[in-house]
């Protein structure tokens, strides 16, 4: 007698079929949260990078307005095609000292975004990181 | 029927599908993974950023608080500020107001300023740190450390192991919530920072929970971190870079071996820790000593008091020991002086190794471990500076005078002025230095030193700042409240004013500035070394004279020489009654001798050029009119010998180091030659003073035992130019001239012997020419038989006897002169009953001369030329006091003569050729060779000795006689007790309200050498006398003032050294030094004892001069000897600060019984040493810091905080040095002496982070 090769079955094959498609689905949908998290932690570093930046920059000069930067964090001088960053330094309200009712300290609001497409990319406070700087004063006195 | 394979097939796909989906999985799991892990590496590294915020926070509240304390110069009412800082804590002070008007907080506290200070409760608040750990936090909490094994605490500020190690570091009281883990609190709160950027505090703290303001504190303003820092003021460490180990030296007080061995080895110029003012000059030893493997006691590092201090600078043992400290800093000088080549330490962990990257000091096996490294940083900086600018925020003065132009000046000129010049560099600098006209040239073209006005004329910039001094001193000192001008009055202040320019231009660099000495540039020493005084303005109520190195008048003397009897027929004098006494004189001749006093005598040896005018002598006149034949109004004698010129004997006449110099120059040509009796048309060579022929009496007078009548008369001496024509005279065209009037006397006749007559009448030719006496050259212008009257300063009139007060007056005519000369004491009267008449009433005294005697028909005693300093003390024999015939005792301030030369009213000093001191003249010395400013003038304290009441003071124009400026706080006058505060005007006006010390604040000088410590308006290396740690008043670390005191050595002489005996404090009978000393070093402990009375009753000092105000208490040095040579000084050992008054002064209205004999000089000569290295106002400052970042507990309430629930995410400790300076400006600044917008340079300061030390062992 002659020995039959049997194939899958149709159940079979249907069955793994959907087990392997709601596998697949399931897991392809975990993998753009994984790289989602993967692209924002390089941008949470770059934006750590640039927020230090501009820290250093309030450190040494009064500091206002917009400035941009590309990808790697690296300052731009306007917005152009690189730019991927928006940074907004402002003033802010003065920090009094405990115990002093006068605001003394110069407080400095930075912001950053990186909606770069939209015209204004800080439109949406959701989408903007904020940081509070607090400094002292700039005098008048010459440079160092 | 189904086989077994056919089972075993179905079902595979499943299988196969699964292992693949797994393998998808493990795949996808893996990338999620990956960006999960990343996320938090980024979250984290936004944390860092955070803390990392936070720890700047701190650096950031000081920079603002240092803005506000020390930028603003004035009010907006335009009340003037002044600030000091102190570790912790900045006061600002007004003029309205003894009391700080602001109080600045550099550590965090619940109020970070407030107008007033309760010191008490500042360090109470404290106490309840360690329960209250919401609202504190120990910011000297230690870690544990592994050191090769061993378990070991490492402190982030102060390390409590210091203590008896580091000298001055001590635990006054015990410190609050001390335990195991917290040995050494140094609590400060805890200020919360919330997610906007603001700060707040708690509005209340129970344990660990912390409870704030709900309106503040909220759920979307959250607190994310909270910060405790203190902040040190470097200025109160000992600086790497500038500071060495003083080997002290300083001018010589007496004539000791000691004195005269340091006399003879005057600093070099690379020996600059053997110069009181500079930086180097203090010691780091309180630090080191018992560091670098060294045990307390071990001979390796030896200390200063168990060295022989009479060798100190040769012996093997103390080259050791300082060498041992030079050896490791970065300017200090090895065995062979060279100066080493080294970096300058960026950190104090630098100090670990020396240029070679070797161990530093490997030399000197000198092994600092890094736990020595560690325990020192608390005590040691490699950077601090304090500003130098005076109490308005303007530059101070350079006391370093320069040639005006710029291509005459040195190098080490153009060093100091760059440090003294704002915007230096640029096409407007402004020189804060007074400057001089012209230098010498030569004998012919000597320069503005011998102009009475062209230092002043034709320097503009003098001018200048002249004018900004007295704007300044017009106007109300912060601080303190009163004003210069409201003090002294207008005249006396000016006249402090032209003194003090003056001053400069004759103390410090002098080299090329004064003639030379006798040699080749110079070869008869015209001018050597003098001054004529510099004069300003004409008008005798506003004008002002300075000193100079020039004469004054002390005493003019008629001398009428009996040169013919009457004879008999046979030619021989008659002696009726054969007495050897000629019967009758019948003629004479008259000359007059003017007696000098230089107030500016002393060492380098001075021989000014000028010439004498007396006019109206015609007025003298003998009997009923006899004429004098004197010369008239146009005679001149020129004056100009040096005494340091060798004669034919090849010995200088000598006398020129003392105040009594130039008396011979009156008599001797230039070359030595005697000058010509009579000769009046040649002012260089012939002596003009004098009857130009006999005066011949008329018959019934002139007899012996009998009198003639002196009609006397008003006569006026003029000093002027050596060159001046013979012109008439005309207003002001002298230097100095003073008016004084001989009364219409009788005076006796001499008994002339008959052998002086035998052989014919007498010549008086021989009295100009030189006569050994002994080994000494004598001028015999007095001889048996002259009758002399002199006119002597009047120790009872308007000047007491200071003959300062003269000589600062251009011109002193009648009526003012009335009673400034008197006749001399023994002048007699019509009352003097015949019989004791005495024939030479005179005082007349060359410096050449001291125990010999003086002038006289037998060499008269010195002593009974001169009256005494002391009341009612007897001078010894070499140390006749240069005061006027006379006088019992001045009421006040006289300096002390260096070395062997006499006390007295003297203004000098120059700290020029120390070893002339122990000569009365000198021999051809140049001025040393200048290399270091530091070393001839170092800080204005020179002033002190500057008369401040010549014309009177604000409320009556009365002269203050032997009153000068005061910048000690025992003046002789002062009773009141050192410990009792209100020393006051009685004691001595210069305590008076603004107490004379704040002139110090207006001038410095400059350190250049060996490398520019002094840049931009401030010295490196000052040492801040406000050492008190705010708030943590517990703690005393006083050690860099202990390193400031350790080289200062107080000259103390008392009045037994000097009372009637063959030795005296000026050398034994024969000259030679004595074996004792007068100095002694500062008993340290006892003198901050005496600082903290006043820091621990809440104030601090505002300015360093007030250590002029501050007793430093002395100490025997071990090794030297203070008892025997006749006198057993009281010893200081059992004396404290508070005991000073009475250790200096004795019993008041007993002038015998302490150190009364120390002139204010010598008083004043350890702040001197002192005051250079202080100061009150830092650039420099330590942050140390504790920040967290916070996160709150899921549930909490917003507006609180609890330790036991809450979390801290992150913690950084470390300290950040923070460096204000002055910084480049983009436009030029304003000449702050003649602009009307200028302003304070405290405003243009720009504040900076230099450095940031994390703590994290």
């Amino acid at each position: 007698m002659i020995q039959r090769r049997t194939a899958f079955t149709l159940i079979e094959s249907l069955l793994a079929i959907s087990i392997a498609a709601t596998g697949l689905l399931t897991l392809l949908a975990l993998l753009p949260a994984g790289l989602d998290a993967s692209r924002d932690a390089a941008q949470r570093t770059v934006q750590t990078r640039i927020l230090a930046h501009v820290r250093e920059q309030c450190g040494v000069a009064a500091l206002a307005g917009d400035f941009y930067f590309d990808v790697m964090g690296r300052p731009l001088t306007s917005r152009t095609a690189d730019a991927a960053f928006a940074v907004r330094v402002a003033a802010a309200a003065a920090v009094a000292l405990p115990g002093d009712t006068s605001g003394t300290l110069r407080s400095i609001r930075v912001a950053l975004s990186d909606r770069m497409v939209n015209d204004d990319p800080f439109a949406d406070p959701q989408q903007v990181r904020v940081q509070t700087l607090v400094l002292a004063p700039v005098t008048n006195g010459g440079t160092r | 029927m189904r086989t077994r394979g056919h089972c075993r097939r179905n079902g595979s796909a499943i299988v196969i599908v699964l292992v693949f989906v797994a393998m998808i999985m493990v795949l996808v799991l893996a990338v999620l993974g990956t960006g999960m892990q990343s996320r938090k590496q980024s979250a984290a590294v936004a944390k860092i950023q955070e803390v990392e915020a936070l720890e700047r926070l701190p650096a950031q509240i000081i920079i603002t608080q240092l803005q506000r304390a020390t930028l603003p110069s004035t009010t907006a009412d335009g009340e003037h500020l002044l600030w000091a800082s102190q570790p912790g804590m900045i006061r600002v002070f007004g003029t309205n107001s003894r009391a700080a008007r602001m109080h600045y907080r550099l550590y965090s506290a619940p109020v970070m300023n407030s107008a007033t200070l309760d010191l008490t409760q500042e360090a109470a608040a404290l106490n309840p740190w360690n329960t209250q750990t919401a609202g504190y936090t120990d910011l000297n909490e230690p870690v544990a450390g592994n050191r090769d094994g061993t378990l070991e605490k490492r402190f982030p500020i102060a390390d409590p192991a210091a203590v008896g190690r580091v000298d001055g570091f001590a635990l006054r009281s015990a410190a609050p919530g001390v335990d195991t883990l917290h040995p050494l609190p140094m609590p400060a709160a805890w200020i919360y920072v919330l997610r906007d950027g603001r700060l707040v505090v708690p509005a209340s703290v129970s344990g660990s929970r912390a409870v704030f303001s709900a309106d503040t504190v909220t759920a979307d303003n959250p607190i994310v971190g909270r910060i405790a820092f203190w902040t040190d003021d470097e200025s109160c460490k000992l600086n790497l870079n500038t500071a060495s180990e003083a080997a002290a030296w300083d001018m010589p007080a007496a004539n000791t071996q000691v004195e005269r061995g340091h006399a003879m080895k005057a600093p070099s110029s690379v020996e600059r820790h053997r110069i009181s003012g500079h930086p180097a000059f203090t010691s780091l030893s309180p630090v080191l000593k018992n560091f670098g493997g060294a045990a307390a006691g071990s001979t390796q590092w030896p200390k200063p008091d168990v060295v022989n201090p009479l060798t100190a600078d040769s012996s093997t043992p103390w080259q050791r020991y300082v060498n041992g400290y030079q050896a490791l800093v970065p300017h200090g000088v090895s065995s062979d002086l060279i100066v080493r080549q080294d970096r300058h330490f960026a950190t104090v962990d630098e100090f670990y190794y020396n240029n070679q990257r070797q161990p530093n000091g490997g030399s000197t096996s000198f092994l600092m471990e890094p736990v020595d490294l560690n325990m020192a940083r608390f005590f040691v900086t490699t950077c601090s500076a304090a500003p130098e600018l005076n109490p308005f925020g303007g530059p101070k003065i350079s006391l370093w005078m320069v040639p005006q132009d710029a291509t005459q000046r040195s190098a080490v000129d153009r060093r100091v002025m760059a440090g003294c010049t704002l915007n230096g560099g640029t096409a407007q600098p402004y020189e804060f230095a007074f400057q001089r006209a012209a230098n010498w040239s030569s004998a012919t073209n000597p320069g503005s030193s011998q102009s009475i006005s062209d230092d002043w004329m034709l320097v503009k910039r003098n001018g200048q700042l002249y004018a900004w001094l007295q704007q300044l001193s017009s106007t109300a000192l912060p601080g303190w409240g009163g004003k210069f001008l409201d003090k002294y009055g207008a005249h006396s202040r000016d006249q402090l004013l032209t003194s003090m320019l003056d001053m400069l231009r004759w103390t410090a660099n002098t080299s090329a500035y004064l003639p030379p000495a006798p040699g080749t540039s110079n070869p008869l020493g015209l001018a050597e070394q003098s001054a004529v005084p510099l004069s300003i303005g004409i008008d005798p109520a506003s004008s002002t004279h300075g000193f100079g190195r020039f004469p004054t008048v002390s005493e003019v003397a008629v001398v009428f020489a009996f040169t013919d009897v009457e004879r008999g027929s046979d030619g021989k004098p008659l002696d009726t009654n054969s007495d050897g006494i000629c019967d009758r004189a019948t003629k004479l001749r008259v000359f007059l001798v003017v007696n000098t006093f230089v107030p500016a005598g002393g060492p380098p040896a001075v021989s000014p050029a000028w010439s004498v005018r007396i006019r109206r002598l015609q007025h003298l006149t003998l009997g009923q009119g006899i004429g004098l034949l004197f010369p008239g109004g146009t005679a001149r004698n020129r004056c100009s010998l040096s005494s340091s010129l060798p004669l034919s004997g090849g010995t200088a006449w000598g006398g020129n180091t003392s105040a009594y110099a130039c008396f011979a120059s009156q008599f001797t040509q230039p070359d030595g030659t005697p000058k010509q009796m009579g000769v009046v048309n040649d002012p260089a060579r012939g002596f003009p003073f004098m009857s130009s022929g006999d005066v011949s009496l008329q018959s019934g007078m002139g007899m012996a035992g009998s009198t003639l009548r002196f009609s006397g008369g008003a006569i006026v001496v003029d000093l002027m130019d050596a060159n001046s024509p013979m012109t008439s005279p005309k207003d002001h065209d002298s230097i100095h001239s003073v008016e004084m009037e001989f009364p219409d006397q009788i005076i006796p006749m001499p008994s002339l012997l008959v052998s002086d007559f035998a052989s014919g009448p007498r010549s008086i030719a021989n009295r100009f020419t030189p006569a050994m006496v002994g080994n000494e050259m004598r001028l015999p212008i007095i001889q048996r038989g002259d009758i002399v009257r002199s006119m002597v300063l009047n120790a009872n009139g308007p000047s007491n006897g200071d003959a300062r007060l003269v000589a600062a007056r251009r011109e002193l005519f009648l009526p003012e002169a009335t009673n400034w000369y008197c006749t001399h004491p023994d002048y007699g009267t019509a009352d003097t009953p015949a019989g004791q008449f005495k024939p030479q009433a005179q005082s007349l005294r060359d410096g050449a001369f001291m125990s010999t005697g003086q002038f006289g028909s037998s060499l008269q005693p010195t002593r009974s030329t001169a009256g005494t300093l002391l009341a009612n003390v007897r001078f010894a024999d070499n140390a006749i006091p240069a005061v006027p015939v006379g006088m019992n005792g001045a009421p006040g301030d006289w300096e002390s003569g260096m070395g062997v030369l006499e006390d007295g009213p003297l203004v000098n000093r120059s700290r020029l050729l120390p070893s002339a001191a122990f000569t009365r003249g000198s021999s051809a010395m140049n001025s040393t060779a200048t290399t270091e400013p530091l070393g001839e003038i170092s800080s204005a304290i020179c002033f002190g000795a500057l008369p401040s009441g010549v014309y009177g003071d604000s409320s009556s124009s009365t002269p203050r006689p032997w009153q000068t400026l005061l910048f000690c706080p025992n003046p002789a006058g002062r009773s009141t007790p050192a410990d009792q505060p209100g020393q006051s005007a009685t004691d001595h006006p210069g305590f008076g309200s603004p107490p004379d010390h704040l002139w110090l604040e207006f001038f410095w000088t400059p350190v250049t050498e060996p490398w520019p410590m002094s840049s931009d308006f401030a010295t490196e290396g000052k040492v801040n006398l406000n050492h008190q740690l705010m708030p943590f008043t517990w703690v005393q670390r006083a050690t860099a003032l202990h390193g400031a005191l350790k080289g200062v050595r107080i000259p103390a002489i008392p009045t037994a050294a000097l009372d009637d005996q063959g030795d005296s404090a000026k050398g034994r009978s024969d000259g030679s030094p004595l074996d004792a000393t007068f100095r002694y070093e500062v008993d340290a402990e006892k003198t901050v004892n005496g600082l903290n009375q006043r820091l621990d009753n809440g104030d601090v000092f505002r300015t360093a001069s007030e250590i002029c105000e501050q007793f430093l208490v002395p100490r025997r040095i071990t090794g030297h000897a203070y008892d025997g040579n006749g006198f057993s000084p009281a010893d200081p050992a059992n004396v404290q600060a508070g005991g000073m008054t009475t250790w200096w002064n004795g019993a008041a209205g007993n002038a015998a019984d302490a150190f009364e004999a120390t002139g204010d000089n010598l008083r004043e000569s350890p702040y001197a040493q002192l005051y250079p290295r202080l100061c009150t106002q830092s650039n420099v400052y330590c942050v140390h810091y504790r920040v967290q970042s916070l996160k709150q507990a899921r549930g909490s309430k917003p507006n609180e905080w609890d330790n036991t629930r809450d979390h801290v995410q992150t913690e950084r400790r470390g300290s950040h040095m923070i460096e204000r300076r002055l910084g480049h400006q983009s436009t030029p600044l304003p000449d702050s002496a003649t602009s009307s917008t200028a302003r304070s340079l405290h405003e243009a300061q720009t504040f900076g982070i230099l450095s940031q030390t994390p703590f994290g062992p």
